[in-house]
């Protein structure tokens, strides 16, 4: 098969030639034919990762606790009006994680654009995709973990109606800006949010300032916590300082 | 018996046989009734039996602690109050200056019967680590007080200690090349501060101290927290969880 | 999870498997054909010895440039023969001595195959000044050590065939699928010996097959019992391959999704056409029919086989390495 005045010794090097060809079209034919790509890094997850401690965020309170400041930048009060935030509701459970936790951003920024690069200004809204809900990074699969699957009472039915509501987008609508400037017995997106979805069956519940949590709610969260640990004035002291 | 030792004796008349090409061993050979064939399957068998039981001896007598439950640290994770927020994937991302896409704890998100709950995972710290038995240059150690602990400065990044974790506790950092895991933050624990992932947890799904801490050894008192994935065989010493059953 | 051994990983084993198998080959016939033919030596031999030193360098700078900071500070590279307990450890161990041994053995093959060769060396001006050298070489019982460090040589090839099963099968529960056993029962890994029985395949393949379709040249003549031993070679591979998917999908969990991913999954074109197809079923009827007729088959469609065992060898460490899946958590 090899040219005849080639010697017999030819053999072993014509085999090494054979053994390296055979490799680099397999590195050709193999990855081809299995589907591989090169490694890709694991993307970067943003579900499950929260900005550690609100020390990330200065830059945010700093502007959006001071009227002035939001003044220099918007020169309209009624856009003030709209941006601003008593630093009282800043004492909460939430508020405490961060703005940026939530609102992304650049909480350590020096400029305005800086600070509002990759903004998301409604971060409840995940529109028909449950997955873009920010409130969802903590607050995990809820429409699952609402439901008591065992023995579903009305409500449970009621609830997963409610969260797999495709006209509501996003969690605000029911559970108020919870995150800042949710007082639930004055504040009116709370209200109005029960409003929309208890009253549709209790319309005797008529006077507001009687309906209580825990009519409605039945350790609603799954944490062992007493609704007033978060909806009441005492309970939105701080617990614990960030070191 | 005699006759393996027959086998043996002819074996090593054939090695001689064949270096000094005498005729008289060949001769003693051929009465001895040994083929050339057999003594090639015996080669083969003997050799491959030998590589395959040694491989069973060497699992008899992997890296252990010096006792095996007598760690001095202990961290426990208590599922029923963790809500799957994360803050401890990012706190330990941050503590130990790793990439932003990197942490040493993983979170695992588990349904079971309509019930979710998050399994937050990261190095057991296991008494019997398949890591350090299989790591090539000894930089993966256990140390005397139980922690698992890896040297980096004498990785050399061949990642058979990521196939070898089967808490898949290892995470291959590759500007570094080198194949790291959950220290248990240990500068910070000798400043008396508490790891990464303890002080960034809100909710108090994680507790750590020694084991003789009294709030640390009342709950591993109540028997409530146990060592995960127990089949595995690695005796996970350090941490342990409580999850509702 | 990230899974980290790739394509490179592959390709070291293939080239560990074939060295080991191709020297292991070199030794058998060296040792068990008949002396009368093929006058002083048989190029069957030469590829035999002569290719394992120069491939498993190769593979094992193939390694060196899998490794992470030992590939930026090569001198860390030395530790890894320090500790015992890993079976990546007793892997350095005979690679080094194997690589320089067979190198050896090479040398004096090719020496021995060419006397011309050997009487050039020996003729050399600056060997002849060296008197006590020049008078040892000329007094060199070329044969008779040759087949010392043969032997050496061969012990050594099995080691190396072996330990790269062992290796990736002793991760035991992390990765079910590599550990799979060869009976429920046992703890003897299965791997170990499909990766035994697939170098000693790929190895005759490139010397049997392989010298005999390029060259004038019939192994049947050495022993003619050779293509008997090919066919149960290529067999018991064949065996080996279906017990370890066999065990492994009834095994449940990660190795059952292992077994799947390679059965129907994405690798399923690549084990079915190129492991099975090229690497037992072509062969196996091949040798079958040299077998039973007792004669050889067409030159091309030999070397064609050749090859083709070789490709197969190669795809079949990469299925395996790739459908290594963890353990469920």
């Amino acid at each position: 098969m090899i040219p005849k005045k080639w010697p017999d010794w030819t053999i072993s090097p014509i085999a090494f030639a054979v053994i390296i060809v055979l490799i680099l079209l397999g590195s050709i034919v193999v990855p081809i034919v299995s589907g591989i790509s090169p490694k890709d890094e694991p993307p970067i997850i943003k579900k499950g990762m929260i900005r550690f401690g609100s020390m990330k965020s200065q830059a945010c309170v700093d502007c959006h606790t001071n009227k002035d400041a939001l003044m220099d930048v918007a020169n309209n009060s009624a856009t003030v009006d709209e941006v601003f935030i008593d630093p009282v509701y800043l004492t909460g459970y939430h508020a405490q994680l961060g703005c940026s936790t939530c609102h992304l951003g650049n909480g350590e920024a020096k400029t305005f654009g800086e600070a509002h690069t990759n903004l998301l200004i409604a971060p409840s809204y995940y529109g028909d995709s449950r997955v873009e809900s920010m409130c969802i990074t903590c607050h995990g699969e809820i429409s699952k973990r609402s439901i008591n699957t065992i023995e579903p009472t009305i409500h449970d039915e009621f609830l997963d109606v409610r969260h797999k509501d495709p006209s509501i987008d996003r969690c605000s609508t029911c559970h108020g800006q919870v995150a800042h400037g949710s007082d639930p017995f004055t504040e009116n997106s709370h209200i109005t949010g029960i409003q929309t979805t208890c009253h549709t069956c209790h319309a005797n519940f008529n006077d507001q300032s009687k309906l209580m949590c825990q009519d409605c709610h039945n350790n609603p969260h799954d944490m062992e916590a007493d609704c007033n640990d978060c909806h009441s004035v005492e309970g939105w002291a701080i617990k614990s300082t960030v070191e | 018996m005699a006759s393996i030792r027959r086998k043996v004796y002819g074996l090593g008349l054939f090695i001689l046989a064949k270096f000094t090409g005498g005729k008289k061993e060949l001769q003693i050979m051929k009465n001895l009734e040994i083929s050339r064939r057999k003594f090639m399957g015996l080669t083969l068998a003997g050799g491959g039996a030998l590589a395959t039981t040694g491989s069973s001896l060497f699992n008899l007598t992997p890296e252990t602690a010096k006792e095996s439950s007598s760690a001095d640290y202990a961290m426990i994770i208590d599922t029923t109050k963790c809500v799957g927020c994360g803050a401890c994937v990012t706190a330990c991302t941050m503590v130990n200056d790793l990439p932003e896409n990197k942490s040493y704890v993983q979170r695992i998100v588990k349904v079971d019967e309509g019930k979710t709950w998050f399994l937050m995972m990261s190095c057991q710290h296991c008494a019997n680590p398949p890591c350090a038995t299989v790591c090539p240059t000894n930089a993966t150690y256990i140390r005397p007080d139980g922690v698992v602990m890896t040297d980096r400065k004498l990785c050399v990044g061949c990642k058979y200690c990521m196939y070898a974790c089967p808490y898949e506790a290892r995470v291959y950092l590759r500007e570094e090349g080198v194949a790291d895991k959950c220290w248990l933050c240990m500068n910070r624990v000798l400043q008396g501060k508490d790891p990464g992932c303890v002080f960034a947890c809100l909710f108090g799904a994680r507790i750590f101290g020694k084991t003789d801490d009294p709030e640390v050894s009342k709950v591993l008192a109540s028997g409530k927290a146990k060592p995960l994935y127990p089949e595995f065989g690695t005796n996970p010493a350090i941490v342990t969880y409580i999850i509702e059953s | 999870m990230q899974e980290e051994w790739g394509w490179i990983i592959a390709i070291y084993l293939f080239l560990g498997g074939l060295g080991a198998g191709a020297c292991m080959v070199a030794v058998f016939m060296e040792f068990f054909r008949k002396i009368n033919q093929c006058v002083s030596s048989c190029p069957v031999t030469l590829v035999g010895a002569t290719l394992p030193g120069p491939i498993l360098a190769i593979g094992t700078l193939l390694l060196i440039f899998d490794l992470g900071q030992g590939l930026q500070k090569p001198w860390l590279i030395i530790n890894l023969y320090t500790h015992f307990s890993s079976v990546m450890t007793w892997g350095t161990w005979i690679l080094t001595l194997f690589i320089p041994i067979s190198m050896v053995y090479g040398f004096l093959e090719v020496m021995d195959f060419k006397s011309e060769a050997w009487d050039w060396l020996k003729s050399r001006s600056w060997i002849v000044k060296m008197g006590k050298f020049h008078s040892f070489l000329e007094n060199f019982q070329l044969k008779r050590t040759k087949q010392g460090i043969a032997l050496v040589s061969g012990v050594l090839a099995l080691g190396v065939a072996l330990y790269t099963g062992l290796l990736i099968s002793i991760v035991g529960p992390a990765v079910p699928f590599w550990s799979t056993p060869v009976i429920p029962a046992l703890p003897i890994p299965i791997l170990p010996l499909l990766f035994l029985t697939s170098a000693l395949s790929s190895g005759l393949a490139i010397t049997v097959d392989f010298v005999d379709s390029v060259l004038n040249h019939d192994s049947h003549e050495h022993m003619s019992r050779l293509p008997y031993y090919h066919l149960a070679v290529i067999l018991v591979e064949g065996l080996f391959l279906g017990l370890l998917l066999f065990n492994a999908n009834s095994s449940g969990g990660a190795a059952a999704q292992s077994a799947e991913a390679i059965i129907s999954g994405p690798y399923s074109i690549l084990f079915w056409l190129f492991v099975v197809g090229l690497g037992i079923i072509v062969p196996a009827v091949i040798h079958g029919m040299q077998s039973s007729r007792k004669k050889r088959l067409n030159d091309n469609i030999c070397l064609a086989n050749a090859v083709g065992v070789l490709f197969s060898s190669l795809t079949m460490r990469f299925v395996i390495v790739a459908a290594g899946i963890h353990a469920i958590l």
